[in-house]
């Protein structure tokens, strides 16, 4: 039974007004709902408002209204053991509500006329009382309302909007409802006889029948939420007839005392003209009933600047002044202002206005919660780079906050913001200031009470761009990592040289603790640079100081080269040995070293170019370059950072081995082979220079070649009675073109 | 892309057929609300101007963020049924159905499509052998699309026809031809939906640059032309919605809103206004065609075109699109036609 009013009822109060929802949609790797936000509603605006908190989302929290079906479950349950005398379990109460049939209560009226072979298994441990027969019979009714207050969830495909909507013929059960209700003398059964039989004529009979049940009987129950459920299908039948005024007038009523009801009051709330709204507020019998409706207007209609005008007017302690607060500011937080890390950087128009509203209510203190209105006036003229008059209701702010948690907490999370962004460079003093803000900031980063994630991330970026304007690379390089500062060797010597260093202060530890380059990740970047220019003695050394490099196992033989280059091939290959970081540089070291003696300098030669290959992007130890300031997992070059893409892609270290290879090479065969590999440098070569330099080409939309008769080509065609030669022109078909096009 | 001399050809083979078998033109509407129920003054433009054909929107398709497969959006329901016109369902979808698909998935679609397009055709007691399919494809959707339309004609038998757009009658060789028995050439939504100074709806400028390009487009065309209105709501710049069915008789007398110009109002006082809400210093912008605007159309539709425009097809059989008009404008906009 509990499942009968509410899908129903939202689907018909919604069509019936002919609301037009907008589905918000948001992507679930977008980010928190709120976007992006330093002002918690949660900390000052009553949680049954949640809904209306602004979010990304169609509504806060919930994403859309899906408690159709569950909605009065617990209500219903808990009422009828109440009424019941707790007579029937929990469990009981749930079966025979929402998933015995008609047939069940059929067999348990027919036990109550003295059959017991019919009692049904659900009721065999219930006492046989006149509030449960009454409570059965009534049950009975309920269900057959189901046939038209329950709409089943169709698969989409599968709705037919097409079929006419069936007719339920009520008038048997209008008049045995109206009966029971005329005869039941319990207040509890009447108003829920009332209830379902202003719900059957809402659905069945004429909106009229529906307004003249509600007007004759809803003035001798109180107002609980069965009261407010008859009240929304009131208003839909006002609704149906055009009574716009008096439909939304009972909408906000809805809307205002029974929370549950509130989306539904949402979704069909909807004036059509100007004189519909002015009637409904004519219609208020009180401030606070037009308080709701100008805050419904705020939230609805997104202008909450007009409703707080409006109910400040009216009352400025009004309570609904801080969801439309929240909403405010937090719609004006979308606006770029931490997008580009600049405060102050929106729009002016409505954020001026904004300002000066709650600058007026801030200063004029008199409402409710006069800390709300400083912090939020703080927070404004700090996004408005009034740094200076933030202050001043920062510290305003500072006697009136509640001695709670998160009250203090909003307090200094802006407070410290507004320190942050008024301070255009950072001294010994101000750092000192900062600290224990810092400190705090951050042990806050799992906490979800309240909103700091952003802040944190902007209180880094501005701390590292106020400490570039001072000319300290370094500790801005610890608040925020930028690539470009590793291109720059001093630099790099100078971070390196501040992480090592002993007796720091604990302002000095904390940027060490929150540079996210560390000492080794340093040693690791630059063995990996040193390594790409062929300076293996120094990045050994370099490599040693990196804990990681002897467990970090290439998954292919990085001195392997094949005709066409296949990475899987190489990884799944079975490896005789499996080098690490470290051993793949000791074995770098020993193929010069057997160069620098002259030993088989062909076949060493080779090996190196091989290596040196594979650690470039195109070849098949990438893993070898990548660590923490590099990066990793680049599946193509445009995902290097351009900073870096130039040693990662470049082939000169490569080419240099496998020249020196022609060089000393005996035979054709080898010549054919030196010729072949150098003719894939030169193709990775031309790639770079071609389709990887060009914007845009990432997405596949090269058009050009796919070859040209690289150097190598042509000089392996000087080699055809190879058998190397054969093999390339077996696999390679680019060759094989060059070759068909050019016999 | 076909060799120049095939292209002649085929262009040749085209224009012959089309001078062939000149045929009388027809007017047409589309009915483009979610229930079928023409009111008085829709049935009277029907009967006035001999309509015989009326081309109904049956749903929408789309892909939701939230969900992995595609769905339909608002199926129509007929509450009369249409008889004495013969009915061409069209189907609308969004192009991201097709950036989604991929070819596996696409023998589904056309099941179930096909399956409510039957199931709607039967509540309407219709028996359409044409289908019209309605898609802003591009060259990234185009191999999906067509696979789509392909299926669609093998599944069903039916004629089919689709919508095509004036910059894929521009750039045929990149959005390709689609697989179908004619096209219908949208002549509107050709502009940007902004608050600047052009109208979304037909800009001449615009029209002009694509124009010339029906001359060498391969398909029969039929040629669909916007009678509708609608207003833009401007905040701070930005448009914020669509005003759907407003024009500028629903602020003219309005005294909360002043006007700016022929086309434009600003909101002197915040206050609602058929529906929507209007916020202090909001801007409305409506956007229409004239009259003058549509005969202008087709001039330029018939310098390029060499009678191969077969009918007319007016967007979209509503009460208040009809009352901007003459009655006799659709008929004088037909004799117009080359």
């Amino acid at each position: 039974m509990t499942r009968t009013s509410l899908k129903k009822s939202w689907i018909i109060l919604t069509s019936a007004c002919t609301i037009a929802a907008t589905i918000v949609l948001a992507c679930a790797d977008m980010g928190p709902e709120y976007g992006t936000s330093n002002f918690t509603p949660e900390i000052f605006v009553d949680s049954a408002y949640s809904p209306f908190f602004y979010s990304n989302q169609f509504y806060y929290g919930i994403g859309h209204d899906e408690a159709h079906i569950t909605r009065w479950k617990y209500d219903n349950i808990g009422d009828w053991g109440a009424w019941l005398d707790k007579t029937l379990s929990y469990e009981t109460l749930d079966y025979l509500l929402d998933t015995a049939s008609e047939a069940t209560l059929d067999s348990a009226k027919a036990w109550f006329l003295a059959k017991p072979e019919y009692r049904p298994a659900c009721l065999s441990a219930a006492r046989l009382t006149p509030k449960l027969i009454a409570f059965i019979h009534y049950l009975a009714y309920a269900k057959k309302c189901e046939a038209f207050a329950l709409t089943p969830i169709i698969p989409a495909w599968e709705q037919d909007s097409t079929k006419p909507k069936p007719h339920f013929n009520a008038t048997t059960l209008n008049r045995q409802l109206q009966e029971s209700l005329n005869t039941t003398p319990d207040p509890f059964l009447q108003e829920r006889y009332w209830f379902q039989l202003l719900r059957s004529q809402f659905f069945n009979g004429t909106p009229r029948e529906t307004i003249s049940l509600f007007d004759t009987y809803s003035p001798q129950f109180p107002h609980n939420k069965i009261w407010y459920r008859s009240l929304a299908y009131t208003a839909g039948a006002y609704y149906k007839q055009k009574q716009y005024s008096k439909a939304n007038y009972y909408y906000s009523r809805v809307f205002e005392s029974c929370a549950e009801l509130r989306t539904v009051a949402h979704y069909s709330f909807h004036p059509q003209e100007e004189a519909d709204w002015q009637g409904t507020l004519a219609l208020c019998r009180n401030t606070e009933e037009k308080a709701t409706l100008w805050q419904m207007l705020g939230i609805f209609y997104s202008d909450p600047q007009r409703a707080i005008t409006r109910i400040y007017e009216l009352d400025p302690h009004s309570e609904k002044l801080y969801l439309l607060l929240s909403r405010a500011i937090n719609t004006s937080e979308q606006r770029g202002v931490w997008a580009d890390e600049t405060p102050g950087n929106h729009s002016a128009g409505e954020n001026n206005s904004l300002l000066a509203l709650v600058t007026r209510i801030a200063t004029a203190n008199n409402t409710s919660k006069p800390w709300v209105w400083q912090l939020a006036a703080g927070y404004l003229n700090m996004l408005a780079r009034h740094y200076t008059t933030a202050t001043g209701y920062f510290t305003k702010a500072e006697t009136t906050v509640p001695h709670q948690r998160l009250p203090q907490a909003q307090f200094r999370l802006l407070n410290m913001l507004n320190t942050v962004y008024a301070a255009h460079t950072i001294d010994y003093a101000l750092e000192q200031k900062l600290l224990p803000d810092i400190e705090w900031l951050e042990s806050c980063q799992q906490d979800q009470s309240f909103r700091n994630d952003d802040a944190w991330e902007s209180v880094k970026r501005t701390m590292a761009a106020n400490y570039l304007l001072t000319g300290d690379k370094v500790k801005s390089e610890c608040f925020s990592s930028r690539s470009a500062f590793y291109t720059d060797n001093h630099n790099v010597e100078a971070l390196k040289a501040f992480l090592s260093k002993p007796d720091k202060t604990p302002y000095e530890q904390r940027c060490t603790h929150l540079s996210a380059i560390q000492r080794e990740d340093i040693f690791e970047y630059q063995a990996v640079i040193l390594c790409l220019n062929d300076h293996i003695d120094e990045a050994l050394a370099a490599m040693q100081q990196v804990p990681s490099a002897k467990t970090t196992v290439l998954p292919g033989n990085p001195f392997n080269a094949r005709i066409v280059d296949c990475h899987d091939c190489d990884h799944e290959a079975t490896q005789k040995v499996k080098y690490t970081k470290l051993t793949f540089l000791q074995k770098l070291k020993e193929l010069k070293d057997k160069i620098a003696a002259n030993s088989d300098v062909y076949t060493n030669a080779i090996l190196l170019g091989n290596a040196e290959y594979n650690i470039t992007h195109f070849g098949n130890a990438r893993v070898f370059y990548e660590c923490k300031v590099l990066g990793s997992g680049h599946g193509m070059p445009e995902m290097i950072d351009s900073v870096f893409r130039a040693p990662l892609t470049s082939m000169s270290t490569a080419i240099k081995y496998y020249t020196l290879a022609l060089n000393a090479a005996q035979t054709d065969e080898q010549r054919a082979k030196c010729q072949y590999l150098l003719s894939k440098c030169q193709r990775n070569t031309w790639y770079n220079n071609t389709i990887f330099k060009t914007r845009g080409y990432e997405y596949g939309d090269y058009k050009g070649p796919d070859f040209i008769a690289w150097d190598g080509f042509k000089a392996l065609k000087q080699y055809p009675n190879s058998s190397y030669y054969k093999e390339v022109l077996k696999e390679c078909g680019y060759f094989r073109t060059y070759i068909q096009k050019n016999k | 892309m076909p060799n120049t001399p095939l292209r002649l050809f085929w262009l040749f083979l085209v224009l012959c057929s089309a001078a062939c078998n000149q045929r009388p033109k027809f007017i047409s509407f589309y009915y483009w609300r979610t229930t079928f129920a023409p009111d008085s003054t829709e049935q009277t433009t029907l009967k006035d101007n001999s309509v015989a054909t009326l081309y109904v929107r049956y749903f929408d398709v789309n892909w939701p963020d939230t969900s992995s497969a595609p769905a339909p959006v608002a199926p129509v329901h007929f509450d009369s049924i249409p008889a004495g016109y013969t009915i061409i369902p069209v189907v609308f979808f969004r192009n991201r159905v097709f950036e989604r698909s991929t070819p596996a998935t696409l023998p589904a679609l056309v099941d179930k499509i096909w399956a409510l397009v039957r199931r709607i055709n039967a509540s309407a007691q219709t028996h359409p052998k044409e289908i019209q399919f309605d898609c802003d494809w591009t060259e990234k959707t185009k191999d999906n699309y067509f696979a789509f339309l392909r299926g669609y004609k093998q599944r069903s038998g039916d004629i089919i026809s689709c919508t095509i757009r004036l910059h894929q009658i521009k750039y045929p060789d990149r959005t390709g031809i689609p697989p179908v028995d004619h096209g219908v050439l949208m002549f509107y939504n050709m502009g940007n939906i902004d608050a600047g100074p052009g109208s979304s709806i037909y800009d001449r400028s615009i029209a002009h640059r694509y124009t010339p390009s029906l001359r060498t487009y391969p398909l029969m065309l039929d040629l669909a032309l916007p009678i509708f209105a609608w207003s833009l709501q401007i905040r701070d710049g930005k448009v914020i919605q669509l005003l759907d069915k407003m024009n500028a008789r629903s602020f003219e007398k309005d005294t909360n809103f002043i006007s700016t110009g022929p086309q434009g109002f600003s909101t002197r006082h915040a206050c609602f206004r058929g529906g929507y809400y209007f916020q202090e210093n909001d801007v409305i912008k409506i956007e229409s065609v004239s009259r003058d605007g549509l005969l202008e159309i087709v001039s330029e539709v018939n310098r390029h075109t060499n009678h191969r425009i077969r009918d007319l097809i007016f967007f979209d059989l509503d009460r208040q699109n009809l009352e901007q008009y003459d009655k006799n404008l659709f008929k004088e906009i037909l004799d117009h036609t080359d």
